[in-house]
């Protein structure tokens, strides 16, 4: 028979009732026989005292609820609790949810990408405003006013800000699923991955809230305060959802960049030793 | 542990990717991907090509039926974007057909993942000996 371990809800064959072993996770899992005889029926407690133990398969998010709660009210508390409180809202987290954590991740990216193409559109207007002025100021500069180079920032620009904003939403939702799928990847070649693909793209997908922080106006600085804010809750987003401990998850959140880093630095290393090695 | 098959609603995140998959050929054989004169930050920053540097390239000559020429910019390209087709191509008629989602084993996912680990690791290096010789 199949069964569903109530830990990591993974699916198992196995020949018995009772107590077992998960075999993808290990936990114990109880297994009860419909043929058994029933417990004695215990005394009706009341509602306000039964403690609330969230339902099997996870409790979903604020944002799963957004037909009840509304749009703006599920993703402000959805995005509170994922940006301000990661290992509390994804221990319980419903991984079953995709649609809504892929809407969750590429509304917050598309807004944090929007609000940056417009500071560089109001950055690239000073920068051209500057170009201007010194064209006037510059001898027989008058007559470049209206000269390619500046019809050709104009445009480029503008055309630069609408694709931009068009693009933005495809982009979010490709990072996602690609960034999801290199997580994993970490995951599984260091055995941490036991809930499966879904439980990382929930986690990246709800890690996106800290790119939010990329709306803010300070160009630069503010997305790559977002980046890392998006890393480190990704790391413990892992690390709740997959079941595994915080170094394993922290290790496949930062496998990759760190492989980058290696590189580099032996591609950089490589041909200084070769140098100094010829003198 | 053996293949198990699991019942899954006609359009989930496996056919996300498919789409993604797709688009990335149509992407590749229809628009001047090539012509856009996109750089690579790491190559331009170091000199020396990253670890996904000719995968463009890869993905364009392999759409357009150049194999050779594909394999020549990027063998994990060349590979990758193969697979990816041919399993969007598989996954797309597998959620027409309404047909179940093919589990693989846990020991054959992290297998799988080691591998693709390694074969970043050797194209890279492949890539940085090619641009050295």
């Amino acid at each position: 028979m199949l069964a569903r371990c109530a830990h990591c809800q993974n699916t198992f064959e196995t020949d018995r009732f009772g107590v077992q072993a998960c075999p993808h996770c290990g936990q114990q899992v109880h297994l009860a026989d419909p043929s058994a005889p029933p417990p004695p029926a215990a005394p009706p407690v009341p509602p306000a005292a039964s403690p609330a133990s969230p339902p099997a398969d996870g409790v979903p998010a604020p944002f799963v609820r957004r037909s009840e709660l509304g749009f703006f009210h599920a993703y402000v508390e959805t995005w509170k609790l994922a940006a301000l409180r990661p290992a509390e809202f994804f221990r319980p987290l419903r991984i079953s949810d995709t649609g809504s954590t892929l809407l969750f991740g590429v509304a917050t990216m598309t807004v944090a990408s929007w609000f940056q193409t417009l500071y560089g559109a109001l950055m690239g207007a000073a920068a051209r405003n500057v170009l201007e002025q010194m064209l006037r100021q510059m001898p027989r500069g008058a007559e470049f006013g209206n000269a390619w180079i500046l019809k050709w920032t104009s445009t480029g620009t503008a055309f630069g800000v609408v694709a931009q904003l068009v693009a933005a939403p495809f982009l979010a939702l490709l990072g996602i699923l690609v960034f999801a799928g290199i997580f994993h990847v970490a995951l599984l070649a260091l055995r941490g991955a036991p809930r499966g693909f879904d439980a990382t793209l929930t986690v990246v997908g709800y890690a996106a809230a800290g790119h939010l922080i990329g709306a803010a106006p300070v160009p630069g600085l503010a997305s790559l305060v977002g980046s890392v804010w998006w890393l480190a809750l990704v790391a413990v987003g892992l690390a709740e959802t997959q079941r595994v401990p915080q170094g394993k998850a922290w290790t496949a959140t930062l496998l990759p960049f760190a492989l980058i880093c290696l590189c580099c630095c032996g591609a950089i290393a490589i041909p200084i030793l070769a140098a100094l090695g010829r003198h | 542990m053996a293949l198990s098959w699991r019942r899954t609603g006609r359009f989930g995140v496996a056919e996300l990717f498919a789409l993604l998959g797709l688009a990335s050929f149509l992407a590749a054989r229809f628009l001047p991907v090539l012509e856009l004169g996109l750089v690579c930050p790491f190559r331009a920053a170091t000199g020396l090509p990253c670890a996904s540097c000719g995968m463009t390239h890869a993905f364009v000559h392999l759409a357009r039926g150049e194999v050779v020429a594909a394999l020549a910019a990027s063998p994990l390209g060349a590979v990758l974007a193969a697979g990816a087709w041919a399993l969007s191509l598989a996954d797309l008629a597998r959620a027409a057909l309404g047909l179940p989602v093919p589990v693989l084993p846990e020991r054959s996912l992290v297998a799988a993942a080691r591998l693709a680990v390694f074969a970043v690791a050797v194209n890279w290096a492949w890539l940085l000996w090619r641009g050295a010789a």
